[in-house]
């Protein structure tokens, strides 16, 4: 985040004090780094190594015996590549959707011939620090037939009034020349959102979007106390099931035998779950390096006006 | 003359044009607001009902404050406000202050190239959820199959497997330690920003009078960094009752039958009565009761905020 140097001169004159300071916060960087990304690392290669033999440890590094198989049983398997899809609906849809929301919301507000505006924002801000909780909004809900659809995963989530004040403090440093401008040549407010805001606003689309859709892919809550059909399971919601069937199986299960498993190969439970929490991950771990300035950029935008 | 009245005439009519498509655009937020936010917050009312799903919210009959009297003789409540309270309290003492070191820490680095690459890894295990992050658990260190068993094992320190979840002993402690691995780097965004907001001349006048390294932190760095520090100490404390940030999840994929005394905590507990025993009433009373303390301690941590930073906790004023 921050660029500016040293000047060259600094560098010659450093004490050894001040050497050791920068070894060993080296180290320890170095150190917190290996352990921000060394479990999952450990996750992927486990993924890909033969599933019996994975049972006998000792693999840190590559996988020991190389396999494709606990991938294979992903994608054959209709129910995860229904997840999956699900899954990306989901975040897509739901994405872009409240993106729509709170764009013209965000635009509306900045607006200062809006009547009504004082009144409009109150009741958002409102929204941020009192809520009916749980029960109420799961009998809303019922009440408006969303149980066991898909739109439950949708429009329960499509507006945060937290990221409409994102994209006003944001639409506010817009030059209001620019829309004076558009103005004058006789746009009305919906070309003016649409052909002069939006267009110059990606930095603050992409921070919105971008939580809304690690929000979507990773949300399990909703879709494990709404859903019941199978078809219509997210990732997350199958590796909660696994969860819980985990936890059954260790009640039931006595602990501290360690046979050791020789001849057996093909894939375990274990193996098939490790690869398919690495397919739920790795569409994440492709993407938040890119969007690392635009979200930056909104916890900022965040925190000097929050 | 009547071009001039002419033209304000249409200038009227687009401006009311214009009037009436700002206002669709905000209604439509307003009327989501309406009925996702508002309408369940009459749902509170339930707090002061015997819900009856067959009678509805309406037809449900008033009981008063009874729903309050049971939630106060509650067997469990010590034990889910204990479980809740502490864990708050140590992430405030150690989730807390780690980002603020590892921004220190990293605003140091000289090294610009790998300091980059070093944010970007340390903002990783945000992004996973907590149950990737709770079975990922399972394979490193509480399985039988675990890395850390496994390892053990050939090393010949430890023959039986250990599982620290099923050490309820332990349970703070892993949720404390998780929950500093998962947010470390992302929580240190806001402090790094303060950072890099302060002079750049100050750190060289420090240099030239030969201040050393760890001096220029101590009194240059921290004290830049007290405002921010002690709006993110507030935010933390008013969540006392939320158990801190993750608390839920860790609760619900690292609780199990055997640590269930320390991972209960309010939040799950209320999922637990209200959905799984389908007592709304009662869940919406112990809902009420949490969000009426933690509006309490945001107000009164404002207040303090106000008194001694000279600025509102949270968002107010002109929007």
């Amino acid at each position: 985040m921050m660029h500016a140097k040293k000047p060259a001169g600094i560098f010659n004159r450093v004490s050894s004090a001040d050497r050791v300071f920068d070894v060993v916060n080296i180290v320890i960087m170095t150190l917190i780094t290996i352990v921000c990304v060394y479990p999952f690392y450990y996750c992927i290669v486990l993924s890909f190594n033969e599933g019996y033999d994975a049972l006998n440890g000792g693999i840190y590094l590559w996988p020991r015996m190389f396999t494709l198989g606990n991938y294979k049983i992903i994608f054959q398997d209709g129910s995860m590549v229904g997840a999956f899809l699900i899954t990306l609906i989901r975040t897509v849809l739901g994405t872009t959707l409240s993106l729509f929301l709170t764009s013209i919301m965000a635009f509306a507000l900045i607006r200062r011939q809006l009547r009504l505006r004082r009144v409009y924002v109150t009741m958002g801000l409102i929204t941020m620090y009192f809520s009916g909780g749980l029960i109420p909004l799961y009998l809303l809900i019922k009440e408006l037939g969303m149980v066991d659809s898909f739109w439950v995963y949708i429009i329960p989530n499509l507006f945060s009034f937290y990221n409409t004040i994102i994209m006003m403090v944001f639409f506010r440093e817009i030059p209001s020349t620019m829309i004076e401008a558009s103005k004058i040549d006789g746009a009305n407010e919906w070309q003016v959102y649409w052909r002069v805001v939006m267009p110059v606003s990606t930095a603050v689309i992409a921070t919105i979007c971008m939580y809304n859709a690690v929000y979507h892919w990773n949300a399990w809550f909703d879709g494990y106390i709404y859903i019941s059909t199978p078809s219509l399971k997210t990732m997350a919601l199958l590796l909660v099931e696994m969860i819980n069937q985990g936890k059954a199986m260790e009640a039931l299960r006595t602990s501290g035998n360690s046979l050791v498993l020789s001849g057996m190969s093909g894939p375990t439970e274990n193996s098939v779950r490790l690869a398919t929490m690495v397919v739920a991950v790795v569409p994440i771990m492709c993407v938040y390096p890119f969007c690392q300035k635009y979200f930056i950029q909104g916890i900022m935008l965040g925190a000097v006006k929050g | 003359m009547r071009s001039v009245r002419r033209r304000q005439r249409i200038r009227n009519k687009s401006s009311r044009v214009d009037q009436a498509i700002l206002q669709c655009m905000a209604l439509v937020g307003v009327a989501y607001m309406l009925l996702f936010y508002y309408a369940p917050m009459y749902g509170v009312v339930l707090a002061f009902k015997d819900y009856k799903f067959f009678k509805g919210i309406l037809g449900s009959k008033w009981v008063g404050l009874a729903n309050f009297i049971e939630l106060y003789q509650d067997i469990s409540m010590p034990m889910v406000l204990r479980n809740t309270i502490c864990i708050s309290l140590l992430k405030i003492l150690i989730c807390f202050p780690a980002p603020i070191i590892f921004a220190v820490l990293l605003s140091e680095l000289q090294l610009p190239r790998y300091k980059r690459i070093i944010q970007t890894a340390s903002y990783f295990p945000h992004f996973i959820s907590w149950v990737i992050v709770s079975l990922m658990m399972t394979y490193l260190f509480t399985d039988d199959r675990s890395l850390t068993n496994t390892l053990f094992r050939q090393l010949g320190w430890r023959q039986e497997s250990y599982n620290v979840l099923n050490n309820e002993n332990a349970f703070y402690w892993v949720c404390v330690l998780s929950e500093t691995w998962k947010e470390i780097g992302w929580n240190s965004i806001i402090f790094l920003a303060a950072i890099s907001g302060i002079d750049r001349q100050i750190y060289e006048a420090a240099t030239v009078d030969g201040a050393s390294r760890l001096q220029k932190i101590l009194y240059i760095t921290l004290p830049n960094l007290v405002g921010a520090v002690a709006i993110v100490f507030m935010f933390n404390f008013a969540g006392l009752l939320s158990g801190g940030g993750g608390a839920f999840d860790q609760s619900y994929f690292l609780g199990n039958s055997i640590n269930y005394e320390r991972s209960i905590i309010l939040s799950t507990y209320t999922l637990e009565v209200g959905i799984s025993l389908g007592r709304f009433s009662y869940a919406t009373a112990v809902g009420l009761m949490n969000s009426v303390v933690s509006m309490v301690l945001l107000l009164a941590c404002n207040a303090a905020s106000k008194k001694f930073l000279g600025r509102s906790l949270y968002i107010e004023g002109d929007y």
